[in-house]
């Protein structure tokens, strides 16, 4: 089983996907051009990764629809779910390439193993999603259907490594902040790893309560983000204009 | 002590934030408070002043500095941007 929405039924599974994609990639869009903005209006190179990555992951959503709607296509289904693969993979890297430059110290403050590996991490974690698939490709230049299952397993696998880094980085922010309002997106992240988890359990058990599970986490974690972003921009704004008031 | 080296954004910022402090509090927003306010050489402070004035963010008259509806508007941005990137934990 490549897809796991193929678990539900060839009845449901495309209603389903529609619904649950189609909410996934209006909340990717919205936190996309939050931060698309804040980077055209900044150019701070280090916000980049978000909005690009976010872009990503609304795109993998839809390519996921695709490989459910050509189920029975024995070239599309595979191909459509390597290339969302990918790109959610990707997408997670530049989400977490964000964080990683922020958080980078300066070269000349650390040491030269510390600087050397502050410089290929972010590199080896965005080749990891195209260079994994490739090598299976070139190795099999065919769709291997078992192959690449095995393949989305390990892609999991780096994507809740990555997510996992991304947690840990938010997380650091929080306590140094000590600012409860920044709870939430720890928690969105955290949602976004239950999501990657539960589909890794589905891979195992083919278990319909994980897939099911793993999209309301998705959407859960997607809103909270979506949230915290419209609630930080129209906060400013209540604020700016109470000042103006006053 | 040293102090941080500011983004040329944030200097934009606290520089207009200062004239606005400065016409809350006397009318009108002198280049000598305004470098008070925000800790800059005055060459440096002018230079800055050129380019917010060439950007249309502020105006100068007879040695006055006024803010303008599109500094204002910088202002609330970087504002924003701030509370946007804090509240994402970068």
């Amino acid at each position: 089983m490549l897809n796991p929405y193929i678990l539900l039924g060839p009845s449901v599974a495309p209603i389903l996907g529609a619904g649950v994609t189609s909410v996934s990639v209006l909340l990717t869009a919205l936190i996309s051009r939050h931060f698309f903005k804040s980077y055209s209006f900044s150019g701070f190179g280090y916000l980049l990764g978000l909005p690009v990555g976010f872009a990503f992951l609304g795109a993998s959503f839809i390519l996921e629809l695709a490989s459910v709607l050509f189920v029975a296509d024995p070239a599309l289904h595979p191909a459509f779910f390597w290339v969302q693969m990918s790109l959610q993979s990707e997408a997670l890297a530049l989400i977490a390439l964000s964080y990683c430059y922020k958080s980078s110290p300066h070269p000349a403050e650390g040491r030269v193993g510390r600087g050397v590996l502050v410089a290929m991490l972010p590199l080896v974690m965005v080749a990891i999603p195209f260079i994994v698939p490739t090598s299976v490709l070139i190795a099999q230049p065919y769709f291997d259907y078992a192959a690449l299952a095995d393949l989305s397993f390990y892609m999991r696998l780096f994507n809740l490594a990555v997510i996992a880094y991304i947690f840990k980085s938010t997380i650091v922010s929080l306590v140094r902040a000590a600012n409860i309002r920044l709870l939430y997106v720890p928690a969105a992240f955290a949602l976004l790893w239950l999501e990657q988890y539960s589909l890794v359990i589905a891979y195992f058990d083919n278990s319909v309560v994980a897939f099911i599970g793993s999209a309301f986490a998705r959407i859960a974690g997607l809103a909270l983000f979506a949230y915290v972003m419209h609630s930080v921009t129209s906060r400013r704004k209540l604020e700016i204009e109470a000042r103006k008031a006053a | 002590m040293k102090q941080e080296k500011r983004h040329k954004l944030q200097l934009f910022y606290e520089i207009l934030c200062a004239i606005e402090e400065d016409v809350i509090h006397n009318e009108v927003a002198r280049p000598t408070h305004i470098q008070h306010f925000t800790r800059l050489s005055y060459d440096k402070m002018m230079n800055h002043f050129e380019e917010l004035e060439e950007k249309g963010m502020i105006h100068r008259v007879s040695g006055l500095v006024a803010i303008t509806a599109k500094g204002k508007k910088f202002i609330e941005q970087y504002d924003q941007l701030i509370s946007l990137i804090e509240s994402v934990g970068l």
